[in-house]
């Protein structure tokens, strides 16, 4: 027999022996299933949010109807007409909910202004918090690390403490393959864990064990494996359990609590943001201001972007629904750069953190997941888009309504446009790579060290 | 077959052994006496490779234990004072594993043999070694050290703790592995075992070998009043 395999063999009965594996696995067992429920509750309510818009949305067109019969002013109709849109969620969204609790996943617009209606909850960098939410991926991203490394910082301690490793090296041999093998186990316990509670989580959630799901348990994978490389690393640099244990569970609190914070403070100072607030003001007041100036004025900065339009007669009277929206339209683009670098400096921090993953395995793992099952910063922003290209399309619906001053009957109400929520662009994910080569640097660290062990 | 040349070993400033020579035949028993502190256990180290000498240097089988660490191990095996094991493994279970670190994959019958040889009662070979007496895992120790079947044996106090019938099984356990032509170095504070079981005695006092004596030429008295004569000068 491979002597590598007779070693692994033998950790197989150490690890079923010890009772530490299966306590440890039961426990993230039973955290993912608790976590799968958690995520079945609020894919099933998110469902139901869906379910329920075509109803509200019917209900609120009986009402415009009741109020226009037989007919009314296209521009008076628009005012009332709120269009829900909706960013539907697969089902690893139900593993990994990224931004999706501290973001709206149903907006309703109206043909107002739309940066005002866009940010009804606002975002800073909530990903970096996100890693406190119990999920699929919290409990492994967050809390497996840690049972990994209560499992093994301690592969070679344990003896020395014990007084077992002397008699163990003169009858093994190479300590760095006895190390190796007892990672491997143990590593491999907690993996096969967690590809366990995914296909319970699968079959629970209807999750489609496609190569996305494929990609998903792996990038579990690849983090797990980068963690057994720091495990391997205290467990060699540390003379004794006590201190080994110090050490892993400062090397958690660190990497998975401490740099993500420092992390997210960094971003938001090096990335500065235009609250969602402040745009809506502005474009409010800018708005408003039209009020009180000459009509002529605001339709001629109207015209110099929808030359289509320009040309038509004057705005008479006090009022006209035309003047009406192009006031809500120029209040847009009165913030269009705030909006644009809004966007831009929060796919920004994103992106940073790709960039920055070795010293945040745990957020980056995180942000792999969330990316992966369409619940990140990054789709966020993608189905803001989509509700931005959705509100210029009903513009172009109606403007020629408003210049011809049209009235519609409650029987047009049906060619009202629809919100597709499509599915944007494919998801992209941050590559694994990172995790796997900070995990082969670590285990080389370890390998490395352990040429001249220190075996008294 | 265990040799050291000039070896010495120093822990801040201390000299722990000071340019000891040993060469111990094989189907030799060394015996080296001597207070705790005498560089003993740090001899026994140097040879396992455990630690690295300063100077000299130790060698098994014509090997140098510095430079060929895992060569060196392999032809030894080694009983430390305080034999530890793994609680929830029975003796069998224990000797399997150890053995099978060594490379000897042994059916069930030949470790119960191993054990038998060792002293070990039938009866507690199944039972988990967390309920072992420590002269039961010492037990163990030495059927791990048997199934080695190794060129050498380093023994640290290895009847410390033993009762004066288990002791008196592992001296004609000794006389045995002796026959078969295997070199072993004892560490020990027990003069009468030394007298009966070595070849050799040696007296070390201070990391040096003050003298070294054939046993047979020896009375347990002339060996006494040596030793303490020795540790008084």
């Amino acid at each position: 027999m491979n002597p590598f395999v007779s070693l692994a063999r033998w950790e197989l009965r150490h690890a079923v022996r010890s009772g530490a594996v299966w306590l440890i696995c039961g426990g993230l067992l039973l955290a993912s299933v608790i976590a799968t429920w958690a995520g079945q509750r609020r894919l099933a309510a998110h469902e139901r949010e869906i379910a329920a818009l075509p109803a509200h949305y019917a209900t609120q067109m009986e009402q415009v109807a009741k109020q226009f019969t037989p007919d009314g002013a296209a521009g008076y109709i628009s005012y009332y007409t709120f269009y829900p849109t909706h960013h539907s969620m697969t089902p690893l969204a139900g593993l990994a909910f990224g931004v999706r609790d501290v973001v709206p996943n149903v907006i309703w617009i109206r043909l107002l202004g739309i940066e005002g209606q866009l940010y009804d909850s606002d975002l800073g960098n909530p990903w970096v918090q996100a890693l406190g939410n119990l999920d699929f991926a919290f409990v492994w991203c967050a809390l497996a690390p840690l049972a990994l490394l209560v499992l093994c910082h301690d592969l070679l301690t344990r003896d020395r403490d014990g007084g077992r490793l002397p008699v163990l090296a003169v009858q093994g041999g190479s300590l760095a393959a006895l190390l190796f093998a007892r990672l491997a186990v143990r590593t491999a316990a907690v993996a096969l864990t967690a590809a366990g509670a995914f296909g319970l989580a699968a079959g629970w959630l209807h999750i489609p064990l496609d190569g996305r799901a494929l990609h998903w348990i792996a990038g579990v994978w690849a983090h797990l494996a980068c963690w057994a490389g720091v495990a391997a690393v205290i467990a060699v640099v540390v003379r004794n359990v006590a201190a080994s244990l110090a050490l892993a569970i400062t090397a958690w609190t660190a990497a998975v609590v401490l740099v993500p914070a420092l992390l997210n403070l960094a971003l938001v100072t090096a990335f500065p943001v235009t609250e969602g607030l402040a745009l809506t003001v502005k474009q409010r007041q800018e708005s408003h201001a039209a009020w009180d100036k000459p009509r002529a004025e605001t339709m001629e900065k109207f015209y110099a972007h929808n030359p289509d339009w320009a040309g038509t007669p004057p705005v008479q009277g006090r009022f006209a629904w035309r003047w009406y929206y192009a006031m809500q339209e120029m209040g847009d683009r009165s913030v269009a750069r705030e909006s644009a670098g809004y966007r831009r400096n929060l796919r920004a921090r994103q992106a940073a953190i790709t960039r920055l993953a070795w010293i945040a395995p745990a957020a980056y793992a995180q942000l792999v997941l969330s990316a992966r099952a369409g619940t990140d910063l990054d789709a966020h922003l993608d189905y803001l888009d989509r509700v931005r290209a959705f509100h210029a399309d009903v513009r172009k619906r109606f403007y020629p309504l408003f210049f011809a001053e049209a009235s519609l009957t409650p029987a047009e109400y049906a060619t009202f446009p629809r919100f597709e929520p499509g599915t944007g662009r494919v998801p992209s994910s941050p590559p694994l790579w990172p995790l796997l080569g900070l995990a082969g640097a670590s285990l080389s660290a370890a390998a490395f060290l352990l040429r001249r062990p220190t075996l008294l | 077959m265990l040799t050291t040349e000039n070896l010495t070993k120093r822990f801040n400033g201390a000299t722990a052994v000071d340019r000891l020579n040993l060469n111990i035949a094989p189907g030799e028993l060394f015996a080296l006496l001597g207070p705790n502190g005498a560089g003993k256990t740090t001899t026994i180290n140097c040879l396992l490779g455990f630690l690295t000498p300063d100077e000299g240097r130790a060698m098994i089988d014509g090997l140098d234990v510095a430079r060929e660490p895992l060569e060196t191990r392999r032809r030894l095996a080694y009983i430390p004072e305080q034999v530890n094991l793994y609680g929830y493994f029975s003796g069998v279970e224990n000797l399997a594993y150890f053995s099978e670190l060594a490379g000897h994959r042994y059916a069930d019958a030949d470790l119960r043999r191993f054990l038998t040889e060792a002293g070990l009662q039938a009866e507690a070979r199944d039972r988990r070694v967390s309920g072992y007496s420590k002269g039961m895992r010492q037990k163990v120790g030495i059927a791990i050290a048997l199934a080695k079947q190794a060129k050498a044996l380093l023994l640290d106090e290895p009847t410390s703790g033993l009762d004066p019938s288990a002791s008196h099984e592992f001296s004609q356990l000794l006389r045995k592995l002796r026959e078969r032509g295997i070199a072993i170095l004892m560490a020990t504070h027990d003069l009468f075992r030394a007298k009966e079981d070595a070849t050799r005695v040696g007296i070390m006092r201070h990391g040096r070998l003050a003298h070294t004596l054939t046993a047979a030429e020896l009375s347990h008295a002339d060996l006494e009043k040596l030793y303490l004569e020795t540790m008084r000068a």
